[in-house]
């Protein structure tokens, strides 16, 4: 269950990152997150960097955000659907594959363009093996996120 | 010589794609052990194609790799035309090269930005550059991003391309497609001036060892990547059907991937190896930057496969305009578009054979077998991946280098080795490839 800081915090960012690959089970929770917000018609201020995170930096900084919540699958060793506010020296500065380019950098590069503040919002997954959908413990906690996004 | 003892056991090398150890050992000066061992699990992607489609073999294979997906997806489509005996049209031909351009561009790019610079920077990672280099690390980013962007508008998507299968595309690229990826090439040409100027300020490791170095090969003007023999600097010319006399390929103790020989002990691929065979055949500006960096064929040292890397960039930048600016000239043909699915009403026609895939990917040529019946069904499939045919080359250079560097440090001797390993730009998931498995009751 999010806390009421983290509720705060999903309800008053003005941007929201997902990141992950849906085709690997819970590590998808991101796009889901995203998807989600998408069909809702409710606008929401979130784009999907999905596993190219490289991509995005472009339209991150062109929303002159303030503050801005990545969310992203995190192995903290909590139980499965946990939360928790990474603090930046605890984002590897290597990535899961040599596919794509640390998280902290993108992080860092939308920091000094736009002096936003970046919060890494990371969900303990179950399972990041190969398939698609998530564990009913990440699903729980990805609908209170999305939910709370939207509540805003 | 040293009458030293060194001990190296680098378990999970970093900066390359999959895991593998650097295990050397040195006793009163004599090397005993040397072993770059891969300890990835095989995936099993030859037993997973046994009983599919020719016309989705292609979406199976991408999924081998996430930076070699283009040129999994076009051996595979190689192997399968080739196994049914279709020849695709020349404005297919130009657009697959294309797409093996973008690939290349993309792969290089990682490799000699994020994988190979801090090394040569003098940092641990990539993530420092940011305070040290920040216009090299948004450069970096920049170029990526271009790369995905523009094979996105190619094939569907940034990676694992959607609409290129057996007989052509799904989707042929519109006139205003063309313009937009022209308009993104083009765009990338300062980010490439500037990346060879870092490279030129750049300090690569000295060392040298003779080795047979295999690529592509042809009697035409153009640097082969897509089609051609394969041919060695010992002077091997082998029709791409010979892959198996061409691969040698072994099975070693301490590693779940397969080693390769051909005329000597090992035998090694990718840019430096192109390079070496096909130089001549680059695009003026990347001759021009060879030069301007000092790199000459026959070039011995393999640290300096990255900077073949970054000539090739230059080369693939410059071609890739040149195809779509030759496409924009004679007009898509919109007719040649293929519709999706199994082949279900027989655009292609089928028959039964055996077919071959030799693509240069960027880390080399890259082999693809398919056996197939007369309904497109693959009987048996074969895969043989640059980074497998690489490795015995990387442990024999090993075994030359360690002693050589006897006078320096434990660290200063493991990272000379974990750049030797780095500069293959190894994919060691995708060489781990040996086990033999028996399934019973199947």
């Amino acid at each position: 269950m999010l806390t009421a800081d983290l509720k705060n915090l999903l309800q008053t960012a003005e941007l929201i990152i997902t990141v992950g690959n849906d085709l690997r089970s819970d590590d998808g929770l991101g796009p889901h997150i995203f998807k989600k917000c998408r069909i809702s018609n409710i606008q929401c201020p979130i784009i999907n960097a999905g596993n190219k995170p490289e991509n995005i930096i472009e339209e991150a900084v062109s929303k002159k955000p303030k503050k801005v919540v990545i969310i992203d699958a995190a192995d903290f060793g909590g139980e499965a659907g946990a939360t928790r506010i990474i603090p930046n020296e605890h984002i590897p500065d290597t990535t899961l594959s040599t596919h794509a380019f640390p998280l902290k950098i993108i992080a860092r590069v939308i920091e000094e363009d736009t002096k936003a503040t970046v919060y890494f919002l990371g969900v303990q997954p179950k399972n990041v093996g190969w398939g698609e959908g998530l564990s009913p413990e990440v699903k729980k906690i990805v609908d209170e996120i999305t939910s709370t996004i939207l509540e805003r | 010589m040293s009458k030293r003892n060194v001990m190296v056991n680098v378990e999970y090398l970093t900066r390359v794609e999959g895991h593998g150890n650097i295990v050397v050992n040195v006793k009163e000066g004599k090397l005993e052990t040397c072993q770059l061992q891969i300890v990835e699990a095989p995936r099993f992607f030859e037993g997973m194609l046994q009983g599919r489609s020719i016309f989705e073999a292609q979406h199976i294979t991408s999924r081998i790799c996430g930076i070699c997906a283009c040129g999994h997806t076009l051996a595979s489509i190689q192997a399968a035309e080739d196994a049914i005996g279709f020849i695709p049209s020349e404005q297919t031909i130009k657009l697959r090269k294309l797409l093996l351009h973008l690939e290349n561009l993309d792969s290089h790019i990682l490799h000699i930005y994020l994988l190979v610079a801090p090394d040569l920077l003098g940092v641990k990672s990539f993530v420092p550059l940011i305070n040290s280099h920040n216009t090299v690390v948004r450069r970096a980013l920049r170029m990526k991003k271009t790369c995905n962007d523009v094979c996105d508008v190619l094939v569907g998507r940034h990676v694992h391309p959607i609409s290129s299968i057996v007989g052509g595309f799904t989707k042929l690229p519109t006139e205003k497609a063309l313009d937009d990826m022209l308009h993104l090439l083009n765009g990338l040409k300062p980010d490439m001036d500037a990346t060879v100027g870092l490279a030129a300020t750049l300090k690569f490791p000295a060392f040298a060892r003779d080795t047979e170095y295999v690529a592509l090969v042809s009697d035409n003007n153009e640097y082969p990547m897509l089609m051609g023999d394969v041919g060695s600097t010992d002077g091997i010319r082998k029709n791409k059907k010979e892959y198996k006399v061409l691969t040698n390929e072994f099975v070693v103790p301490h590693s779940s991937a397969k080693h390769c020989k051909l005329s000597r002990d090992s035998f090694a691929v990718g840019a430096l190896a192109r390079f070496n065979l096909n130089a001549d055949k680059l695009h003026p500006k990347a001759k021009a930057a060879a030069q301007a960096i000092g790199l000459k064929p026959k070039c011995i040292n393999p640290y300096l496969n990255t900077a073949a890397q970054l000539i090739e960039c230059i080369h693939s930048l410059e071609d890739s305009i040149a195809i779509i600016e030759t496409l924009k000239q004679t007009g898509i043909n919109h007719d040649e578009a293929i519709v999706v699915g199994l082949n279900e009403n027989k655009m292609i026609p089928v028959k039964a054979g055996s077919g071959v895939g030799a693509v240069e990917v960027p880390r080399g040529i890259l082999y693809h077998n398919y056996e197939v019946d007369d309904k497109g069904i693959i009987a048996k499939a074969n895969c043989i991946i640059p980074t497998g045919q690489n490795i015995n080359n990387m442990e024999h250079d090993m075994k030359k280098l360690v002693p050589e560097i006897l006078n320096k440090t434990d660290e200063e001797i493991t990272l000379a080795l974990e750049m030797l390993i780095r500069a293959y730009d190894p994919c060691l998931s995708c060489s781990a490839h040996f086990l033999d498995v028996k399934f019973v009751n199947r």
